[in-house]
């Protein structure tokens, strides 16, 4: 199992032509863990998923799942994985279980094991009521969980999701959301590609940032923020000039900066639930008043901000 | 085992696709259906194309001077010999003003004047008779086959006046006298024999003609010709609506494409050959099916005899 990791990459890549899609990455996904790619669209993540799921061939390097070269063991890492692909792929004219029994058969299950597997499956995404229906009449966020059920049949110990909530309703995205916890609390390995840093930052026990096909950053979610400073940026603006409470603002516990002018300044801050009273009740002091509070908390925005000079959705 | 599930998931599909149901069974049998009745009504509902009843009436006007032979009263027998079709309907009208007024009354399709010298031109080398041929001017098959029969008729007579020329040229070179009575007698049994071979020229157990059709020309003649035009139909319907299928079918690899299911084939342990056979057996056993289906519902229908 190379000492414990699910996933093991070592300088994947894949060239396009002359278009360098991905860069010579390398990381690894511990067993048990979530590990998000995050990134913008185009930044490599749904090519590596690809290469990985051995859809693609890699230009150079390799990746190892569950130890299984996926350039010479091709079949044997396919069998520990399960993937999710970022757009449906189901057969809209048969029913949920029609869908779910053949993609079983082509994961190897047959007889009573398949049966039971589909039964727990339409269980754990909560269609058992509809699994006759067909797929075709299913609202968008039911397909989406038909289509993660697919990857579960047959009980992976690596599940790849690209981008699985895309373009689906917040009720459905909430669903899919917790069954990616109960999947890897069950001890399942999960690999979760999306551009939206609230999940990377709910699910991921590590985080690999990516842009231009390289990974620019890799680590907990708290190692990530350090790299831009854990403290709230807060932007204020005073009916006063600024000069008149910014000595005072030096000295209020918890401010480690002030900066500004006019009626605008940047507070930085560690904690900017205890530090705004003070703010307030300085200013009160000297005679302005606050009319307008922005507060920045530090996330994985402003770490790709930070890294790139760009932003994570532009 | 995979290959089959391919192919099973495939025709699941397929057959729920009234689209595809519609092209596969539907269009061929509605089409064939519609040439059947545009056609089928040319069989008069018996199975063949029969000619209709040709309605030949004799006038029969021969009057032999001295009764030693009466070739017009044969005329209606020799038409009404079993070996002549069953279409020939032959009556006898006694003058020919009221044979032309149920020509013209369309009572009858054909009349066949005997002359009052025909058994006289028959014993006599010199004399001529002409038999007249009246005929409804819209028909043309009828006519055409009263007036072969006629001449065949008028062929045994021409060549019994022949076989009495000769004898009669013989008798007389050798100082003997051939009576009208010998001669009568003479040309009654010739043409005896001439009908007779006539019979047996392909009517008799031992003919002298024998007319032979391959084998199976005895299952033809009862076969049903509009069946046999709708398995030719049926079998380009079948040919053509089968490369549809076919083409359909193989679409099948390109839509999976499209949906993304195929590349979603590729990430599980199933090779690309073993997704391509079983895209393959789904649209062979489909074609299979299809060509059963209609053969079976085509033979039911317009009386198809596949064999």
């Amino acid at each position: 199992m190379q000492n414990g990791k699910a996933i093991r990459v070592e300088k994947l890549t894949k060239n396009f032509g002359e278009h360098l899609a991905v860069q010579g990455i390398s990381f690894a996904v511990q067993q048990g863990e979530i590990l998000s790619l995050l990134g913008p669209n185009g930044a490599g993540k749904s090519t590596t998923i690809s290469m990985l799921a051995g859809l693609l061939a890699p230009t150079d390097g390799d990746a190892f799942v569950m130890g299984h070269s996926i350039r010479s063991d091709g079949a044997a890492a396919k069998k520990a994985l399960g993937v999710v692909p970022q757009d449906l792929a189901l057969y809209p004219d048969l029913s949920a279980r029609e869908n779910l029994t053949f993609w079983g058969k082509m994961y190897g299950l047959r007889g009573s094991a398949l049966k039971q597997r589909v039964d727990e499956t339409l269980q754990v995404i909560g269609l058992a009521d509809r699994q006759k229906g067909r797929i075709d009449t299913f609202s968008g966020g039911m397909k989406r969980r038909v289509n993660i059920g697919v990857a579960l049949l047959h009980k992976p110990q690596v599940v790849i999701m690209d981008e699985p909530t895309v373009g689906i309703d917040p009720q459905s995205r909430r669903h899919i959301l917790d069954n990616v916890k109960d999947l890897n609390r069950q001890g399942m390995t999960v690999l979760y590609t999306t551009h939206y840093m609230e999940e990377a930052a709910e699910l991921s026990n590590h985080i690999a940032i990516m842009d231009h096909g390289k990974v620019i950053a890799f680590g907990t979610h708290d190692e990530l923020i350090k790299l831009v400073g854990e403290q709230a940026r807060l932007e204020l603006t005073l009916n006063v000039e600024a000069n008149r409470v910014m000595d005072a603002w030096q000295h209020v516990e918890g401010v480690s900066r002030v900066t500004g002018s006019d009626g605008k300044l940047t507070v930085l801050a560690d904690d900017s639930n205890r530090v705004l009273p003070r703010l307030f009740e300085s200013a009160t002091r000297a005679g302005g008043r606050i009319t307008s509070v922005e507060i920045h908390e530090p996330n994985l925005e402003a770490v790709f901000l930070h890294l790139t000079g760009r932003a994570l959705r532009d | 085992m995979k290959i089959l599930d391919i192919a099973l998931k495939d025709l699941t599909q397929s057959f729920r696709s009234t689209f595809a149901l519609g092209m596969m069974f539907a269009v061929p049998l509605l089409i064939a259906g519609l040439i059947y009745f545009a056609f089928g009504g040319l069989s008069a509902g018996v199975g063949r194309f029969n000619l209709p009843t040709l309605r030949v009436a004799v006038v029969n006007l021969d009057q032999p001077h001295q009764n030693l032979l009466q070739l017009g009263k044969t005329i209606p027998g020799f038409l009404r010999d079993p070996a002549m079709p069953s279409w020939l309907q032959v009556s006898e009208i006694a003058d020919e003003a009221s044979a032309r007024a149920a020509l013209n009354a369309r009572e009858i399709d054909v009349a066949i004047i005997v002359p009052a010298n025909l058994s006289d031109a028959a014993l006599s080398p010199t004399e001529r008779a002409t038999i007249t041929i009246l005929h409804d001017p819209t028909l043309t098959i009828g006519p055409a086959f009263v007036q072969d029969v006629m001449g065949l008729f008028l062929d045994g007579v021409t060549s019994g006046k022949i076989a009495l020329q000769v004898v009669s040229d013989q008798m007389t070179a050798t100082g003997k006298k051939f009576e009208p009575t010998a001669q009568a007698a003479m040309f009654q049994d010739y043409s005896a024999w001439y009908a007779e071979m006539q019979r047996n020229l392909r009517h008799s157990t031992n003919p002298l003609l024998a007319v032979q059709a391959p084998a199976a020309s005895a299952n033809q003649v009862r076969r049903d010709p509009i069946a046999d035009m709708m398995g030719k139909i049926m079998a380009g319907m079948m040919i053509m609506f089968v490369f549809f299928t076919g083409a359909n079918a193989a679409q099948t690899i390109l839509r999976e494409d499209e949906e993304g299911t195929l590349a979603r084939l590729f990430t599980t342990p199933t090779s690309r050959t073993t997704v391509l056979a079983g895209k393959f057996a789904s649209v062979f056993v489909t074609i299979a099916v299809q060509v059963i289906v209609l053969m079976i519902v085509s033979a039911l229908l317009f009386k198809i005899n596949w064999g």
